[in-house]
């Protein structure tokens, strides 16, 4: 075995001598021992406080092993001993490591202490009612704030491990006794499979969990607060937490989650049910809106009623555009002020948002440029692209394919556009999920919670679409008829047993006389084997016995 | 796994073909031939159509786990099977070709008046094409999706007529004799039979508790509301189509009171344009899905190219002459219509009662279970769970019994054998 100094200085060596890695030599008597760490990423106090000091006061490690050293020196209950081949990973992760002479093995003593954000409101997911607190880029933090909120031995959580170079922990959170098992495997099997040299977020394991990748449209599930990733466990879904990402992702995901907001759990139903018809109806006036105007002026005039055909007419007269480029190039200017907006520096940012708004639109308007129905049209549909956040890159492309179509083939093409976007949305499945579910196909028991909500207490059974193992949720009169149904059950489960015996019984009965026969036959013949060979019939018989 | 639809989209589907195709263009056809009259044509060849539809109950109730090809194997073998099924694909493709000229001259007379005939058609068959390939399952779900706002539009257009209808406009009734007015209806019969799609469903549904009822009933409640319709219709606007164009919509426009109801003209317009579309496309599949039979090993998409180009052919030769074309359809492909429609299905109807029903062969292999889903009794498990615990108790208690046979069985061969030995000896 090599010396203990040049295993150390080897060890630094293979890491590239990062400037980072910092060696402590502790000499007591002849015997040293060496304490490598990676500076930054260890909690340095407690190194300080519980492990060097207490190794620094012994008097020699003649004879110690590492046991010894784990058990009777240091005074730090969070250590392990790790074997030779996973000594690097533990460095890197955040563990100082221990080495004495005369042992492969080291002591790791997990000191890990990243700094990170605190718990705080996320900025896209505000809310007026409910709680406040949203994930962090801490996956143990993360998975505090759901063990706080389910407090229930059926929680499960599984351990994986993700990237080559990155080697990210990730995390399966779900209720045991509730998601369905072929789901949760699908899910660990697609995790296990990726073959990446880093994950730096959660996205990147999303991506892979999608079915079709290349589509626009989203098929797994994400939020960024423990209150909802909780709810969606409850309903028997999966959340997944990716170290260093706030964004938890839930399988399986439908289309219409992204109508629900957590506030609407947390108000009364009518509210949240007039909010979620608004949000449909923002929803469809972002998409349709500029095509629907295109194809209204350059095809259909004549179908828009008098008075409303005379107020555009006066509005965009002496343009230099058509409608149709007119609306491209304002959809086009918004676009681009969105995204300045968004890169420069808050402060800055609203400035240029409002001279990109105000003033260059109403100078456009002016200018003679565009009208002033173009520039609200696209005003309104930006607006509303903005309900769902979490659909917004989806919308604002839908919105420019529909202006396209709108300018090309009018109301017919914006029907076939639709057509095809819904037909498409109709063969989604995520995780054996309908994507348009409960509305197709249609789950009359999941309208509790879709366009209008019902109240907390009638929720009495999970949501149907998503796979689960457990229907009822609530201990009420759905529970007596959760009894009554097993009892049913039960009843049903007797006949059927009753019906088989009697089948059963039948078969063998129809079999008796067969098996009699055979048997009788089989007498004769013996009777007949021992008339002829009698000697053959007794050496049968011992050699039975 | 197979994915199956459920009785409510099976309903959807039949109520968009009981009115898709017949709302448009026929109306202004009949009119000319038979007159005021024409809503009692409407009413018998819907009754006809009723009488096919039970056909195919009946056929899916004897042999539930069947689909349309099985069946027709069963009956006839596997070569006449082919044929008829080409002979369908072929129905399913003049039917495309039919509705898609219906779809252009509507949109060219109503709509969008300078539309060419290429920028109206490629995007379309390009678009229900693809769709198609995505089956059945996915097209139902669709349906579930838009049918509530075909039947908006549906409604809106019954209850603007009907304030403005007068029914002694139909009065008297067949004023010329039944017959003579009568005598030439067989040349319309292309425009209905729309139930033959359900041929594509066959094997493929998940029934309800009272299955046929709902679709009985629900089915003559469309006939119903589509009889008074065409009432409606031919009652309002019974003299002013001779002069008109040929579409419905275009009908809708020339209302005397037409400025009352411009704002909800164009939803209407637009509304009939998804029925239509959504009409198309279950053609398209029912032809896509007959020629899969008949050539199972050909790849999907090369299939799909070769409906869309004959499609296409077809309109690029119809599309100069469309009157003549409407000609075509009232002279020759009615009798194919006829034979397809009313013929077949009497055929299926004798065969069926001498064949024997597949319910007995289900219960020798042990599926006590009313449901004819087999395979598909699993994927609605993982949506449905708690419903499926029952049957999946069922299915043990099917394995004890085989197990049972099995073992007597072996008991059986194990005497048979060794009393063969014991002759040898």
């Amino acid at each position: 075995m090599e010396n203990l100094e040049t295993r150390v200085k080897n060890l630094k060596e293979e890491l590239h001598n990062s400037s980072d890695i910092i060696i402590k030599k502790i000499s007591n008597g002849k015997n040293d021992v060496f304490v490598i760490f990676i500076d930054g990423i260890v909690e340095q106090q407690e190194l300080n406080l519980n492990i060097l000091a207490p190794l620094y006061k012994f008097k020699s490690f003649k004879n110690c092993s590492l046991e010894d050293i784990k058990t009777g020196i240091v005074n730090f209950s969070n250590a392990e001993i790790i074997e030779p081949k996973d000594i690097q990973n533990n460095l890197l992760r955040g563990y100082a490591l221990l080495f004495i002479d005369g042992d492969e093995r080291a002591l790791g003593f997990n000191v890990i202490h990243y700094d990170g954000r605190t718990v705080q409101e996320p900025p896209t997911s505000a809310v007026i009612n409910g709680p406040r607190e949203g994930f962090v880029e801490n996956i143990k933090i993360n998975v505090s704030l759901i063990r706080k909120r389910l407090v229930c031995k059926h929680l499960k959580i599984e351990d994986l491990t993700v990237g080559k170079r990155t080697q990210t922990s990730v995390k399966l959170l779900y209720l045991d006794d509730i998601a369905d098992k072929k789901i949760v495997q699908e899910v660990k099997d697609k995790i296990n499979k990726i073959d990446i040299d880093g994950v730096l977020d959660s996205y990147y394991i999303g991506t892979f969990l999608e079915n079709k990748p290349n589509s626009i449209f989203r098929q797994v599930g994400s939020c960024e607060k423990p209150d909802i990733a909780c709810s969606k466990i409850l309903e028997g879904r999966i959340a997944i937490i990716v170290d260093g990402s706030p964004i938890v992702l839930t399988v399986p995901l439908i289309a219409f989650e992204d109508f629900q907001s957590s506030n609407d759990y947390y108000s009364e139903p009518h509210k949240a049910s007039t909010l979620r018809i608004l949000r449909i109806i923002a929803l469809i006036m972002s998409v349709y809106l500029p095509g629907m105007y295109i194809a209204l002026r350059l095809y259909h005039y004549k179908v828009l009623p008098l008075k409303f055909l005379v107020t555009v007419v006066n509005s965009t007269q002496n343009l230099p555009f058509n409608p149709f480029l007119e609306i491209l190039f304002i959809i086009v200017l918004f676009d681009v002020l969105f995204e300045a907006s968004l890169r420069m520096p808050k402060y800055l940012g609203i400035a240029v948002s409002i001279v990109g708004a105000l003033i260059l639109g109403d100078t456009a308007v002016q200018a003679g440029l565009v009208s002033h129905p173009g520039v609200m049209i696209v005003a309104m549909s930006g607006i509303t692209i903005y309900i769902l956040p979490n659909q917004s890159s989806q919308v604002s492309l839908l919105r420019f394919i529909f202006a396209l179509v709108g300018g090309v083939l009018g109301l017919h093409g914006l029907i076939l556009a639709s057509m095809f976007l819904f037909g498409y949305l109709a063969n989604f499945d995520s995780f054996n999920t309908p994507y348009l579910a409960p509305l197709a196909p249609y789950i009359s028991n999941d309208q509790k919670d879709f366009i209008f909500k019902e109240n907390l207490t009638q929720m009495t059974t999970r949501p149907e679409s998503i796979p689960n193992m457990q229907e009822v949720r609530m201990n009420n009169d759905m529970l007596y008829k959760d009894k009554k149904d097993k009892k049913d059950n039960k009843d049903n489960e007797n006949k059927t047993n009753k019906k088989v015996l009697k089948q059963s019984d039948s078969i063998q009965n129809k079999l008796k006389p067969a098996k009699e026969k055979s048997i009788s036959k089989d007498k004769k013949l013996k009777e007949q084997n021992k008339q002829n060979n009698p000697e053959n019939e007794d050496r049968k018989d011992n050699f039975e016995i | 796994m197979k994915k199956l639809i459920t009785t409510r989209q099976l309903i959807f589907i039949l109520l968009i073909s009981l009115c898709s195709l017949k709302v448009l263009f026929l109306p202004s056809l009949l009119v000319k031939e038979i007159s005021r009259d024409s809503y009692l044509f409407f009413f018998i060849m819907l009754l006809l159509d009723f009488l096919v539809l039970l056909v195919f109950l009946l056929l899916s109730k004897k042999f539930p786990e069947l689909s349309f090809y099985e069946i027709m194997q069963k009956f006839f073998g596997k070569v006449i099977a082919k044929i008829i099924m080409t002979l369908f694909c072929l129905f399913f493709l003049t039917k495309c070709w039919a509705v898609f000229q219906s779809n252009y001259i509507y949109l060219n007379e109503n709509l969008h008046t300078s539309i060419q005939w290429y920028t109206f058609s490629i995007p379309l068959l390009i678009v229900v094409f693809y769709m198609s390939t995505f089956g059945v399952n996915a097209f139902a779900r669709l349906i579930e999706i838009m049918f509530p706002v075909v039947l908006m539009g549906f409604l809106l257009s019954f209850f603007i007529g009907l304030f403005r209808a007068d029914f002694t406009e139909l009065l008297p009734i067949c004023e010329n004799g039944f017959f003579t007015n009568f005598s030439t209806i067989y040349r319309f019969s292309f425009w209905f039979g729309d139930y033959l799609i359900f041929i594509v469903f066959l094997g493929n549904i998940k029934p309800d508790k009272k299955f046929n009822l709902k679709i009985v009933i629900s089915t003559l409640v469309g006939i119903v509301m589509m009889t008074v319709f065409m009432m409606i219709v031919f009652s309002v606007f019974s003299y002013s189509t001779v002069c008109h164009t040929n579409s419905i919509s275009d009908i809708m426009q020339i209302l005397p009171s037409s400025s009352d109801i411009g704002g909800f003209d164009w939803i209407i317009i637009l509304i009939w344009d998804i029925g239509l579309f959504l009409y198309f496309t279950l053609n398209v599949l029912g032809a896509f899905y007959c020629i899969r039979q008949v050539l199972p090993k050909f790849n999907q998409q090369i299939i799909v190219c070769i409906l869309l180009a004959i499609i296409l052919g077809a309109n690029l030769f119809s599309h100069f002459d469309i009157i003549h074309t409407v000609e075509i359809i009232k002279q020759y492909v009615s009798y194919f219509s006829i034979a397809m429609q009313y013929a077949f299905p009497i055929l299926f109807l004798l065969f069926s009662f001498f064949n024997k029903s597949d319910k007995n062969a289900k219960n020798e292999t042990g599926n006590f279970s009313s449901d004819p889903l087999g395979d598909k009794s699993k994927n609605k498990g993982e949506i449905y769970k708690g419903k499926l615990q029952p049957k999946i108790k069922q299915s043990d208690s099917i394995k004890q019994l085989v197990n049972i046979k099995s073992k007597v069985n072996s008991k059986i061969k194990f005497c048979i054998t060794s009393k063969k030995k014991e002759q040898k000896c």
